[in-house]
C-alpha cells in the first residue's frame, strides 16, 4: 500500500479517517467475537452429557432390536412395522442469535409407539421400542443444541477471521502509510524551506 | 418436504419407523450420499445420519453446514464409534482454538 499513494495531505486524511473507522470496527468484532464466545461455553455445558446419554439409550434400543430381529421371523417385523400409529412432526421456530439465525425444533407425538399385536413378536421388540420412544425426545434437543454449536463455531471463526485480518493486516498497514506520508511531507516541507534559504542567499549576494 | 428423516442401516434406522419417522434404509456408502443429497435438494428439516455414513459423507455435510436445514445429526451404529463427540471437539478447538471440551 505504501509503494502506490499520493503523499498529500487530502490522503492523509483519508487514511486517518479510514483508520479511525477500522479501530472502530475492530473493536465492534472484538466485542462480538467476546460475546459468541461466551454463548459458547454456555451452550457447551451438558452438551457431552447429553449426546453420551443419547447415545447409550440409543444403543439399548438397537441391541434389544438385534435380539428381537434374532428371535422371530423378519416379516413379523416388518409386519410390525407396517402401519406405525405414532406421528412425529416438528414445529421449527428460529431464534435469532446475534447476527445469525439459529433453529429451535418443537416436537409434536401423536399415538403410542406400541402400535402391533404383542401375541406374534418377541418382548425385545417393546423394551427396544421404548427405549428409542425414551431416546428420541433427548435427540432431538440435541439436534438443536448440536447444530446451534455449529451455526456458532462458524461464526465465531468467520469473526475471529475478521479481527485478526483488521488487527494484524488493515490496521497496520494504515499507519503504516500514514507515516510514509506524514515522513513525505515534512520531507517537502523542509526542501522547500531550504530552498526558499538558499534563493534568498543569492538575492542578497546580488 | 419431510420433517425427521433417519438414514442407515435397516437395523440401525428401522426402529425410527415405528416412532414415526421418516426412514431410508441405505446399505452402501454410495448410497448413503444419494439419500442425502435428495434429502438436502428437498429441503428436510432434520436427517439423523448413522455415524459410519456421517464419516463418509464430510465433505457434502461441510458444504452445508452454514445452511440452517437439514439439520444433519449423526446417530450411533455400526463402526466409526465416537466419531460424533470427535466431531464436536473439532468444532470447538476451531473456534476457540483450544481443547476445552
Amino acid at each position: 500500500m505504501v509503494g502506490n499513494v499520493n503523499p498529500n495531505r487530502m490522503e492523509l486524511l483519508r487514511l486517518k479517517r479510514r483508520i479511525q473507522i477500522a479501530k472502530r470496527g475492530h473493536k465492534l468484532l472484538k466485542d462480538k467475537q467476546d460475546e459468541l464466545v461466551r454463548q459458547l461455553f454456555t451452550l457447551l455445558k451438558g452438551i457431552r452429557e447429553l449426546r453420551e446419554k443419547v447415545e447409550k439409550e440409543l444403543k439399548i434400543a438397537q441391541s434389544k432390536y438385534a435380539m428381537a430381529k434374532a428371535s422371530c421371523d423378519e416379516e413379523v417385523l416388518n409386519e410390525a412395522f407396517l402401519v406405525p400409529s405414532k406421528k412425529l412432526h416438528l414445529e421449527i421456530e428460529q431464534k435469532k442469535l446475534l447476527t445469525f439465525s439459529v433453529p429451535v425444533f418443537k416436537e409434536s407425538i401423536e399415538g403410542d409407539v406400541l402400535s402391533y399385536g404383542f401375541a406374534d413378536t418377541p418382548p425385545e421388540l417393546d423394551m427396544a421400542m421404548m427405549a428409542l420412544d425414551k431416546a428420541l425426545k433427548s435427540l432431538i434437543e440435541l439436534a438443536e443444541r448440536e447444530k446451534t454449536l455449529e451455526l456458532l463455531s462458524v461464526e465465531i471463526e468467520r469473526t475471529r477471521r475478521r479481527v485478526n485480518a483488521l488487527e494484524f493486516r488493515l490496521i497496520p498497514e494504515l499507519e503504516e502509510t500514514v507515516k510514509f506520508i506524514t515522513q513525505k511531507l515534512s520531507e517537502m516541507e523542509r526542501s522547500d524551506i531550504t530552498r526558499l534559504m538558499k534563493i534568498k542567499d543569492i538575492v542578497r549576494e546580488h | 418436504m419431510k420433517d425427521i428423516v433417519v438414514i442407515g442401516n435397516p437395523e440401525i434406522v428401522e426402529p425410527f419407523r415405528a416412532a414415526g419417522a421418516h426412514v431410508e434404509v441405505v446399505y452402501t456408502e454410495a448410497e448413503s450420499e444419494e439419500a442425502l443429497t435428495k434429502h438436502i435438494k428437498e429441503g428436510t428439516r432434520l436427517v439423523f445420519l448413522e455415524e459410519v455414513y456421517f464419516k463418509y459423507n464430510i465433505k457434502l455435510i461441510m458444504e452445508n453446514r452454514e445452511k440452517l436445514f437439514p439439520t444433519i445429526i449423526p446417530i450411533p451404529g455400526r463402526g466409526a464409534e465416537g466419531y460424533a463427540l470427535e466431531r464436536l471437539r473439532l468444532l470447538i478447538r476451531k473456534a476457540v482454538g483450544a481443547d476445552i471440551f
